[in-house]
C-alpha cells in the first residue's frame, strides 16, 4: 500500500495568452503523505497558486495541465468535472487568501457550511445547521448558535477566515490546500489562526499544503518545504533542514533578505534584479541572472531536480552549504 | 508631556483625525471613527522613526495629515518651527519641497499615462527646478541612477516595469524635490520577500547620502525594527509605546507591544512561542473602550483600566508609554 | 550600474497606451466591421454631395414613388427626388447633429462631473442636486417644448438635445472621479504640490477618457436617432434640411405603396446606429476592461 496521499508527477501547468503560452508551472513532482503539513512557498509568479489550482481543478478553460496528480490511488486528471465536484469540498478542500471574497455575502455563514454538509453527506438541514455550529465552535468562534445566523459581513476579518476553515473542514477533508491562508490578517490575529490550524492539525490528522510567501510562517506550521521559483521547484527539504543548510542559492538568498529581529544588521542581503517574466524566462539555470554564484555552465544548461541527501532535494549545479562542494547534472537546453 | 529634544524636525502635540459617519437621508454625521485620537511625538533630525500597528490603528492617517493630505480635526504640528497645519498657498507649496511621501502601492501610486521622464519633468518644472528639456533629461537621469534604474528606463511606462521597479520610481519622485523628510506610508509592504529587501536597502543608503528623516510607516515589526531608530507603537488611534528600537523590543513595556512581538512569526523552526496568542480582535475604532483602549484584550488589564484614561508619559530616559501599570 | 543592465532581462520596447489598444481592436472583427461603417458613413458625409446620383433637391414630379430601377438605386420619393442620394446628402446632417450634440453635452457635463467629484462636500451636493433637477425633467417633452417656442430649425434640435443629456457625462464623470481621486498617484500629484486645476486636468481627466470615449461613441448613435424622431415629428429639422428624419416623416403616408421612400432611410439610421454601437462595445472592451460587466 502507498502511503502517498497525494502524488504530483510531472506536472506541467500552461496559459494561452495573447501574448504567448505562459509556463506557469513546469515539471513538478512531490507527494504529501497522510497528516503531513508541507509548505509551499515562492514569490508572486512562481507558480505555487497554480500548482495548487491545478489539484483542485479549478483552473480556467485556457490553461493546459499535463502530468498526473495521484490522490488515494486515482488520477485526478483523469477525471470528468462532474467526479472532481464531488472529491472537491469532500476529500479536497482549500482555503482561500481573502475570506470576505471566499464567503457568500447573501447567505449566513451557517447556510454555507451546511449546504456542503447537505450536498456531499446528504445530511437534512436541520441536522446539518446543528453541525456547522459544531464546526464553528471548533474553529473558536464564540457562541456558535448565534453565529450560524449571521452573514459573513457582520463577521471580523480573523472570524471570517475561521468560518472559512470551518467550512473547508465541514466534511473531513483528507487533504486541506491553504493558499495564503493568513496574509490578509493582522499580525496577532495570524498568530490566532496559525495556532489554531496548529491544533486542529494535531485533533483531525488532515494533511495540509501551506501555500505562502512568508518563510516565517512556513517556519512555524509546516515539517516539509517545497521552494518555487520561476514555475520549477528548486530545493524540497525538511524545515530545520532547509533552515540551517539551504542548498539552493535562492532558497539561501531568501533567508538572508529577511530582517531577523535578533540580529542587528546595516544592510540586508539582496537578491539583484526581478522574477522573470514567465513569457521570457532566461535560458539554462532559470535563476542564473540573480545568482551571484552563477557560472557559465549555468546559463546554458537547465539544472535538474535531484536528491543530494536524503530527503533533501535541489535543482542547481552548484549548491550551496555542501561540505566539499559538489557538481550536480542537468539537461541541455 | 509632549517629548521634546535638541534636534526635532517635526514637533507633533495632540494630533487627533476623526471621521465623520454620515448617516439617514440628510446625511448627518452620526458617528466618528477616532482613526488618530490625540497623540504626540517629535521626530528628530536625522532618524528614522518607525510607526507600527494592525490596520486600522491610525497609522497611515497620521502620515496623510503630516503630509497634508488630509485636514486634522484638531492638535498642532510643527516643522522646523512652522505650525504645519496654517500653511497656506506658498508656504504649503515650500512645505511639499521639504517634506515628501512614498505611497504603498506600486501599481497605484504612479500615473498610469505618463513615462518616468513626463512624469518626473512636470514635478521638476512646476517647482522650477529644471527648465529646458536638456535640464530636465539630465535630472530625471540622475535621479534614475540614485534609486538603481537605468538611464534607458525613462521613456518607459509604468506598466512596463515590475513592482520593486515602480516602487523606485516612486522613491524617485520623493527625491526629485530634494527633500528633507520623507514619509514612508508602507512602502514594502506589497511587494515580494527578495524585493522587500532591495528597497529597505536602497532607503537606508538615500538616507545616509542625502541625510534623509524618514517617518517609517509599516505593520511589520521585523521590518519597522530593521529600519527604525525609534519606535512608536499604535493601537485603535493612541499611540501607546514609543522609545528606542533596543529598548522596545528587549524591554517592551506595553501589554499590547509585548503581544505583538510575541505575535510576529519568526522565520526559525527551532523557536517556539512562549506565552499564549493575544485573544481577540481589535475593536471598532468607531466605538472604542472607554478608559484604556486595550483592555478588552490586555493580558494584565485590572480595575482601573477600562475606568480611566491612561496618560502617554515617560517612564524612563526616552521611554514612553500608555498604561495604568507604570503610573 | 552596468551589472543593473545586465540583469535586468527586459526587452520590450515601450508601447504607449494607444498602440496596445490598436493592436487589441485589431482582434475584435465586431469592432472593425462598426470601424467600417463608421468610416464609410463620415465618408459620405464629407464628400457625399459630390457623388450623389442625382441631386438631392431636384424635383421631378411626374416620376413620383418609382420603384428602384437602375437610373434610382433606390427608387424616388413623394417628389421624385432620388432617394440615395438624399440618403448620402443627410449623412451630413446626422453626423452634424451627433458630434455637436455630443461637444456641448461634454462641454456641461464633464466640468459639472469632474469639480463635484473632486472637491466633494458641498459643490458636490449643489451640482449634483442641480443634476438630478435636469434629470428628473422630461427629456423628450423638454425637448418638444423647445422646438414649440423657437421653431423648427437644425441649431434648435441642437440646443433640445444638448441641455438636457449632459447629466449622463456629469454622473459618470463624478463616479470615475470619486474612485481616481483616492488613487495614490492622485494623492501623490497632491503631494509634491500641484494645484487643484492641474490635478484634476492633468492627472485625473485622461484616466477617465476611456470611458467618456466609449460612452460618447454609444450616446451618438442615440442621438442620431433621437434628432431623427424630433424630425419624423416634424418638430425637428426643416423638411427642406433632407435629414433621414425628415424623409421618412414625409414618406410614411406612402408606406403601402411605396415601401422604398421610408425603408430605406429607416435602413441608413439602423446601419449607422449598429455602426457605432459595435464600435463603441469593441472600443469598451479594448480601452476600458472594468466597464465590461
Amino acid at each position: 500500500m502507498n502511503e502517498n496521499l497525494l502524488e504530483v508527477k510531472g506536472l506541467h501547468t500552461h496559459f494561452h495568452t495573447q501574448d504567448g503560452i505562459v509556463r506557469a508551472v513546469e515539471d513538478v513532482n512531490f507527494s504529501i503523505k497522510t497528516g503531513e503539513t508541507l509548505g509551499l512557498v515562492g514569490e508572486s509568479g512562481c507558480g505555487k497558486s497554480v500548482t495548487s489550482l491545478s489539484i483542485m481543478g479549478l483552473l480556467p478553460d485556457t490553461s493546459e495541465v499535463y502530468g498526473e496528480i495521484i490522490f488515494e490511488g486515482e488520477d485526478l486528471l483523469k477525471k470528468t468535472k462532474r467526479q472532481m465536484r464531488r472529491i472537491r469540498g469532500n476529500d479536497l478542500s482549500m482555503i482561500f487568501q481573502e475570506p470576505m471574497t471566499a464567503l457568500n455575502p447573501v447567505y449566513t455563514i451557517g447556510d454555507q457550511i451546511a449546504e456542503t454538509l447537505r450536498l456531499h453527506q446528504g445530511m437534512r438541514k436541520n441536522k446539518a445547521m446543528k453541525k456547522a455550529a459544531d464546526y464553528l465552535e471548533l474553529v473558536g468562534i464564540p457562541s456558535p448558535e448565534q453565529r450560524v445566523n449571521e452573514y459573513p459581513h457582520q463577521l471580523s476579518g480573523g472570524m471570517q477566515q475561521r468560518a472559512m476553515i470551518a467550512m473547508a473542514l465541514s466534511c473531513d477533508p483528507k487533504l486541506l490546500i491553504a493558499d495564503e491562508p493568513t496574509t490578509a490578517l493582522d499580525v496577532t490575529i495570524q498568530a490566532q489562526i496559525l495556532e489554531l490550524m496548529k491544533e486542529l492539525k494535531d485533533r483531525i490528522k488532515t494533511a495540509i499544503v501551506l501555500i505562502t510567501h512568508d518563510l516565517a510562517v512556513i517556519a512555524e506550521m509546516c515539517e516539509r518545504v517545497i521552494v518555487m521559483y520561476s514555475g520549477r521547484i528548486v530545493e524540497i527539504a525538511g524545515i530545520k533542514e532547509l533552515f540551517k543548510r539551504p542548498f539552493h542559492p535562492y532558497t539561501e538568498g531568501l533567508i538572508n533578505s529577511i530582517p531577523k529581529m535578533h540580529e542587528k544588521t546595516e544592510f540586508l542581503y539582496e537578491i539583484e534584479g526581478a522574477v522573470p517574466n514567465p513569457l521570457d524566462a532566461p535560458p539554462g539555470c532559470k535563476f542564473h541572472n540573480r545568482c551571484d554564484f552563477a557560472q557559465e555552465k549555468c546559463r546554458q544548461n537547465e539544472p535538474e531536480l535531484t536528491s543530494l541527501e536524503n530527503n533533501h532535494l535541489v535543482r542547481c549545479f552548484y549548491p550551496r552549504n555542501v561540505e566539499g562542494g559538489v557538481e550536480l547534472s542537468g539537461t541541455q537546453k | 508631556m509632549a517629548p521634546k529634544s535638541n534636534g526635532t524636525m517635526m514637533q507633533v502635540q495632540n494630533l487627533k483625525k476623526h471621521f465623520p459617519i454620515k448617516g439617514g437621508i440628510l446625511s448627518r454625521t452620526v458617528g466618528l471613527v477616532r482613526a488618530v485620537d490625540d497623540i504626540s511625538f517629535e521626530i528628530r533630525q536625522g532618524e528614522t522613526l518607525g510607526l507600527v500597528g494592525e490596520s486600522g490603528c491610525g497609522k497611515s492617517t497620521t502620515g496623510k495629515v503630516l503630509m497634508r493630505l488630509l485636514e486634522p480635526t484638531s492638535g498642532e504640528a510643527q516643522f522646523s518651527g512652522d505650525s504645519i497645519f496654517q500653511l497656506k498657498g506658498k508656504q504649503l507649496y515650500d512645505y511639499r519641497k521639504k517634506v515628501q511621501m512614498i505611497y504603498q502601492d506600486p501599481f497605484s501610486s504612479l500615473q498610469p499615462r505618463a513615462t518616468v521622464e513626463d512624469m518626473l519633468g512636470e514635478i521638476l518644472k512646476y517647482h522650477g527646478l529644471a527648465r529646458t528639456r536638456q535640464e530636465v533629461r539630465e535630472r530625471v537621469i540622475e535621479l534614475m541612477e540614485m534609486v538603481g534604474l537605468s538611464d534607458f528606463h525613462i521613456g518607459r511606462y509604468p506598466h512596463e516595469f515590475s513592482g520593486g521597479q515602480r516602487q523606485r520610481i516612486g522613491i524617485a519622485r520623493a527625491l526629485s524635490l530634494d527633500p528633507e523628510m520623507i514619509i514612508c506610508d508602507e512602502p514594502v509592504s506589497a511587494l515580494d520577500v527578495s524585493i522587500q529587501s532591495q528597497i529597505i536597502n536602497l532607503l537606508k543608503r538615500l538616507q545616509k547620502k542625502l541625510n534623509l528623516t524618514y517617518l517609517f510607516i509599516a505593520h511589520d515589526l521585523s521590518v519597522v525594527k530593521h529600519i527604525s531608530d525609534r519606535i512608536g507603537v499604535m493601537y485603535l488611534g493612541k499611540l501607546v509605546e514609543l522609545t528606542g528600537e533596543e529598548e522596545l523590543f528587549y524591554n517592551p513595556l506595553h501589554p499590547y507591544t509585548r503581544s505583538l512581538l510575541e505575535a510576529v512569526p519568526i522565520p526559525d523552526p527551532e523557536r517556539t512561542r512562549v506565552k499564549a496568542v493575544i485573544k481577540g480582535d481589535v475593536p471598532s475604532a468607531s466605538k472604542p473602550p472607554p478608559g484604556c483602549v486595550f483592555h478588552t484584550r490586555c493580558p494584565e488589564k485590572f480595575d482601573r483600566c477600562p475606568q480611566e484614561k491612561p496618560q502617554f508619559h515617560q517612564v524612563k530616559d526616552d521611554h514612553y508609554v500608555y498604561c495604568h501599570l507604570y503610573e | 550600474m552596468a551589472d543593473q543592465q545586465k540583469k535586468s532581462p527586459e526587452i520590450r520596447k515601450s508601447k504607449s497606451f494607444q498602440a496596445d489598444a490598436i493592436r487589441r481592436l485589431k482582434k475584435n472583427p465586431m469592432g472593425i466591421i462598426g470601424l467600417i461603417i463608421i468610416i464609410i458613413f463620415i465618408f459620405l458625409a464629407t464628400f457625399g454631395r459630390f457623388i450623389t446620383p442625382h441631386d438631392p433637391f431636384e424635383m421631378n414630379v411626374p416620376r413620383h414613388h418609382e420603384e428602384p430601377s437602375l437610373e434610382y438605386p433606390l427608387g424616388t420619393d413623394n417628389f421624385g427626388r432620388c432617394v440615395l442620394s438624399r440618403i448620402i446628402f443627410g449623412a451630413r446632417i446626422s453626423i452634424l447633429v451627433g458630434l455637436t450634440v455630443i461637444f456641448f453635452r461634454m462641454l456641461i457635463g464633464i466640468p459639472v462631473g469632474l469639480v463635484s467629484g473632486y472637491y466633494g462636500g458641498i459643490v458636490e451636493s449643489i451640482l449634483m442636486r442641480i443634476t438630478d433637477a435636469v434629470i428628473a425633467f422630461p427629456g423628450i417633452i423638454l425637448a418638444l417644448a423647445i422646438m414649440a417656442v423657437r421653431g423648427q430649425g437644425l441649431e434648435n434640435v441642437i440646443l433640445a438635445l444638448s441641455v438636457t443629456g449632459w447629466t449622463t457625462y456629469a454622473r459618470l464623470v463624478r463616479s470615475e472621479v470619486l474612485s481616481l481621486r483616492e488613487r495614490e498617484y492622485v494623492q501623490a500629484a497632491k503631494g509634491v504640490g500641484f494645484h487643484n486645476l492641474k490635478v484634476m486636468l492633468r492627472h485625473i481627466l485622461p484616466n477617465c477618457l476611456a470611458s467618456i470615449i466609449v460612452y460618447s461613441t454609444m450616446t451618438i448613435a442615440v442621438v442620431i436617432i433621437a434628432e431623427a424622431s424630433l424630425s419624423f415629428l416634424g418638430l425637428g429639422a426643416a423638411a427642406r434640411d433632407a435629414t433621414w428624419g425628415t424623409q421618412m416623416s414625409m414618406e410614411r403616408d406612402y408606406l403601402r405603396y411605396a415601401w422604398w421612400g421610408v425603408t430605406f432611410p429607416g435602413a441608413a439610421i439602423a446601419i449607422v446606429v449598429l455602426g457605432f454601437n459595435l464600435f463603441g462595445d469593441a472600443l469598451r472592451d479594448v480601452l476600458d476592461p472594468r466597464l465590461k460587466d
